[in-house]
C-alpha cells in the first residue's frame, strides 16, 4: 500500500483493517462485557435489593425503592421477549412502579401520616409485597426457562437466591403482622440480610452461562430516555402531592350570610365589652358562643405578640366568668396574623386546657367551639377549622410516660387573604366548692414554613408529635395562661 | 461443572466432557456464531464443526493467555467465518477465484498490514471501556446493528452514530500513528 494509499484509505480497506484488528482471543473485559442479559441482570438484582432493602435515613427508604423499582422495569425490558416469565416480570415490574407513583404522590400530600398506620397502607404493603414476590419469581422462573430452551440442564441453573429471598420476604412479613420486636430476630434477620445480599451478588456470575440464551428486545426509546422518563415521572408525581396538597382544604364563606337575627347576641357582647372583653375577640365569635357568656360579667385578658416567619402573630386569652360563681368559667384562646407570613401552608394551635391538669380539679364542660375568619378584597369569610377537637396523647418523654389531654385545631391560611384569625373556646367547672379556684391553660401554636419534610409533615403532625420543637419546617412556640379569681396573666 | 474438569474429560478423550461442554457452553457458542451464520442449518452444522474443533484441538489450549471461555469464543467465532467464507466459496466460486488473484497483496504490502494491524490493536487496547465493548460487538462478534441497540438498550440510529463516531476516533488517531496529516 502506497503513501497516497493510506491517506485516502476507503472506508471498506479501514473496516477490513479494523476487523483483523482485534485480538484473537478477546480480552477478560470483552468476553464477560459482550452478552445479551448482563445488564438486564444486573439492573434486575439491584433493583431487588434496593426495594427490598432500605435504610430509613435521609429519604433513602423511599428514594432507594423508587431508584429500584425503574432499575426492575428497565431491566426486564431488554429480556421481555425472552419468554413468557419475564414478560410477565416486566408487566409486574411497570405495575410496582405504578405502585410506587401512587405512595410518593400520597406522602407528598397533607394525608401522609393519616395513609400511614392507615388499613389502606396495610393493604398496600401487602399488594406490593405480592407484586414483588412475584416479580423475583417472575425472574427466577424466567431464567431457569431460558436455560431449558437449550436444553441446559437444570443443575447449572441453580438459582437459590430466588426462592430464598421469597422466603425472606414471607418471614419479614409473618414477623411484621404478628409485631414480635426481638432482639434475637432482629439479629437473625440482618445475617439474613448479609447473607442474601452476598447470594444475589454472586447471582449474576452463576447465569453467566444460561444468559447468553436469552434474546434482547429491540428498543424504540434508548435505555437513558427510558429510565429518565420514568424518574421523572416519579419526580412529578412527587411535586403534584406538594403542589395540589400543600395546604387543608377549608370551605371558606362571606360571614354576612351566616348572619342571623343577633340582637339578643348583640346585647350581651354589648355587657362583655363593658366588663373589659376585648371587642375585636367578641366580634370574631358566633353569636351561639358570646350566648354561651351571658351574665359573664367578670372578665380577664392578656395579649401577647409574636413574629413569626416574616408575619405577626398576636395571640389573645379572654377568661370569663360569673362574679358569684368563680368554679364555673370560660376560656377563650384567640390569635390573629396582623402580618401574614411568608409561606401559607398548615397551621396549628394546641390547647392544654385547665382541665387537663389535675392537680386544679377541673373538669371539662359543654363543648369546644371556635371558627376561623380572614379578609379576601374587603370581605369578611369564615370557616370551619379543618379539624378541632379534644385529644389525648399519649408518649414518652425525659420525666416518663405521659398522657396529656389537649385540643387541636388546624388551618390553613388562605392565599391572598389578610388578617386571618381564629378563636377556640372551652368551658370548665370544679365539682369541688372549696377550690381555691386557681387555673392554667396553654397555647401552642406551630406555623409550617417549608415543604422540603417527606413524606410531607403538616401542623397537626408536628402538634402530635412528642414534643414541640424549633427545627426544620415548622416555627412553634407557647404561652402560658395562669389566673385565679383576681388575676390572669399570660407567660412563656 | 468446573471448566478444568471439562477441559480433563476432553483431554482424556471421554465423550461425557463433550456433553459437559454444550450443557454449560451451548447458549455461548450459538451467541457467538448465530450472527455470523444467518441460516439455523448452518448454525447447526457450526455447532457441530465446533465441538469437533475442541476435540482436536483441546491441548492447544493455555490457560496463561486467557480463560476457556475465551478461548472457546475464538474458536467458535473463527470456525463460523471459515464456514461462512466456505459457503460463500462454494457459492460465488469462479466469481472469487478471479478476483483473488487480482487482489492478492504483495509481500511488502503483506507487512505494512500487519504493521497497521499491530498500530491498531494498540489503539483498540487503549479505547474507552465502552467503545470497545462497542468494537468488540461490531468488528470482532460481527453482531448486527439490531443487536446491538437491543442488547445495550439503545436505538438503531444512536448505536449507528455512536459507531460512527467511534470509527472516525479510530481513524484519526491512526493517522496519527502512521504520521499522515
Amino acid at each position: 500500500m502506497t503513501d497516497r494509499n493510506r491517506r485516502n484509505l476507503p472506508d471498506s480497506d479501514f473496516d477490513r483493517i479494523l476487523k483483523a484488528s482485534a485480538a484473537d482471543i478477546p480480552p477478560a473485559d470483552v468476553i464477560r462485557g459482550v452478552t445479551p442479559h448482563r445488564t438486564a441482570v444486573n439492573r434486575i438484582i439491584t433493583g431487588l435489593v434496593l426495594t427490598t432493602f432500605t435504610l430509613n435515613i435521609v429519604g433513602l427508604n423511599y428514594i432507594g425503592p423508587a431508584i429500584g423499582a425503574i432499575l426492575l422495569a428497565a431491566g426486564f425490558r431488554i429480556i421481555r421477549r425472552g419468554n413468557g416469565f419475564f414478560k410477565a416480570g416486566y408487566a409486574l415490574s411497570l405495575l410496582n412502579i405504578t405502585l410506587m407513583a401512587a405512595l410518593l404522590t400520597v406522602n407528598a400530600t397533607i394525608y401522609a401520616s393519616d395513609f400511614n398506620g392507615s388499613s389502606a397502607s396495610t393493604a398496600y404493603g401487602a399488594i406490593s409485597l405480592l407484586v414483588k414476590m412475584s416479580v423475583i419469581i417472575c425472574f427466577w422462573r424466567g431464567l431457569k426457562s431460558a436455560g431449558h430452551r437449550f436444553g441446559v440442564a437444570s443443575a447449572s441453573v441453580k438459582i437459590d437466591s430466588g426462592a430464598l429471598l421469597c422466603l425472606w420476604y414471607g418471614v419479614v412479613s409473618a414477623i411484621g403482622l404478628v409485631g414480635i420486636n426481638s432482639w434475637l430476630i432482629i439479629g437473625v434477620l440482618i445475617a439474613l440480610y448479609v447473607l442474601l445480599i452476598r447470594s444475589l451478588l454472586k447471582l449474576s456470575d452463576t447465569l453467566e452461562d444460561t444468559g447468553y440464551s436469552v434474546t434482547a428486545a429491540p428498543v424504540h426509546v434508548s435505555d437513558r430516555v427510558y429510565i429518565g422518563v420514568l424518574a421523572a415521572l416519579l419526580a412529578l408525581c412527587v411535586m403534584c402531592g406538594y403542589g395540589f396538597s400543600r395546604t387543608y382544604p377549608m370551605v371558606w364563606e362571606s360571614a354576612a350570610d351566616a348572619e342571623t337575627t343577633r340582637s339578643a347576641a348583640d346585647s350581651v357582647r354589648s355587657e362583655l365589652t363593658d366588663a373589659g372583653f376585648p371587642d375585636f375577640v367578641a366580634r370574631d365569635m358566633t353569636d351561639e358562643d358570646i350566648l354561651k357568656l351571658e351574665y359573664f360579667d367578670k372578665v380577664f385578658t392578656d395579649s401577647r405578640t409574636r413574629t413569626v416567619d416574616g408575619g405577626k402573630l398576636e395571640i389573645t386569652t379572654v377568661v370569663s366568668m360569673k362574679s358569684e360563681d368563680a368554679l364555673n368559667f370560660s376560656v377563650i384562646h384567640h390569635f390573629r396574623w396582623v402580618e401574614n407570613p411568608k409561606h401559607l401552608y398548615t397551621e396549628g394551635i394546641k390547647i392544654y386546657p385547665a382541665y387537663a391538669d389535675p392537680k386544679f380539679g377541673f373538669e371539662a364542660k359543654g363543648e369546644i367551639s371556635g371558627r376561623m375568619l380572614c379578609e379576601i378584597d374587603g370581605e369578611t369569610l369564615e370557616s370551619e377549622y379543618y379539624s378541632l377537637g379534644e385529644e389525648i396523647l399519649n408518649g414518652t418523654d425525659f420525666w416518663g410516660e405521659y398522657s396529656d389531654t389537649v385540643i387541636i385545631g388546624t388551618y390553613s391560611i388562605p392565599a391572598g387573604s389578610k388578617n386571618c384569625r381564629g378563636y377556640v373556646m372551652y368551658s370548665a367547672k370544679s365539682p369541688d366548692e372549696t377550690l381555691s379556684g386557681g387555673y392554667k391553660s396553654g397555647f401552642f401554636f406551630a406555623h409550617q414554613n417549608s415543604l422540603l419534610k417527606y413524606p410531607h409533615e403538616t401542623a397537626e403532625d408536628e402538634l402530635t408529635s412528642s414534643y414541640l420543637s424549633e427545627y426544620s419546617c415548622f416555627d412553634t412556640d407557647s404561652i402560658f395562661s395562669i389566673g385565679s379569681r383576681e388575676s390572669m396573666e399570660m407567660g412563656s | 461443572m468446573p471448566d478444568s474438569e471439562i477441559i480433563g474429560l476432553i483431554l482424556s478423550k471421554d465423550e461425557q466432557g463433550l456433553t459437559e461442554l454444550l450443557n454449560r457452553y451451548e447458549p455461548l457458542i450459538r451467541y457467538v456464531i448465530t450472527p455470523i451464520l444467518k441460516n439455523p442449518q448452518d448454525v447447526e452444522e457450526c455447532l457441530s464443526d465446533i465441538t469437533m474443533r475442541v476435540w482436536e484441538k483441546i491441548r492447544l489450549y493455555d490457560s496463561s493467555c486467557g480463560s476457556f471461555k475465551g478461548w472457546l469464543t475464538a474458536v467458535s467465532r473463527n470456525t463460523a467465518l471459515n464456514h461462512a467464507a466456505r459457503i460463500s466459496r462454494s457459492e460465488y466460486r469462479e466469481e472469487i477465484t478471479e478476483n483473488s488473484q487480482a487482489e492478492d497483496p504483495t509481500p511488502e504490502e503483506e507487512i505494512l498490514r500487519r504493521e497497521q494491524q499491530e498500530r491498531l490493536e494498540k489503539i483498540i487496547a487503549r479505547l474507552m471501556p465502552g467503545e470497545k465493548l462497542l468494537f468488540y460487538r461490531r468488528y470482532y462478534y460481527m453482531q448486527p446493528i439490531s443487536q446491538i441497540a437491543a442488547e445495550l438498550g439503545m436505538s438503531e440510529r444512536s448505536v449507528e452514530g455512536r459507531l460512527y463516531r467511534l470509527k472516525q476516533k479510530l481513524k484519526k488517531q491512526f493517522k496519527e500513528v502512521t504520521g499522515d496529516d
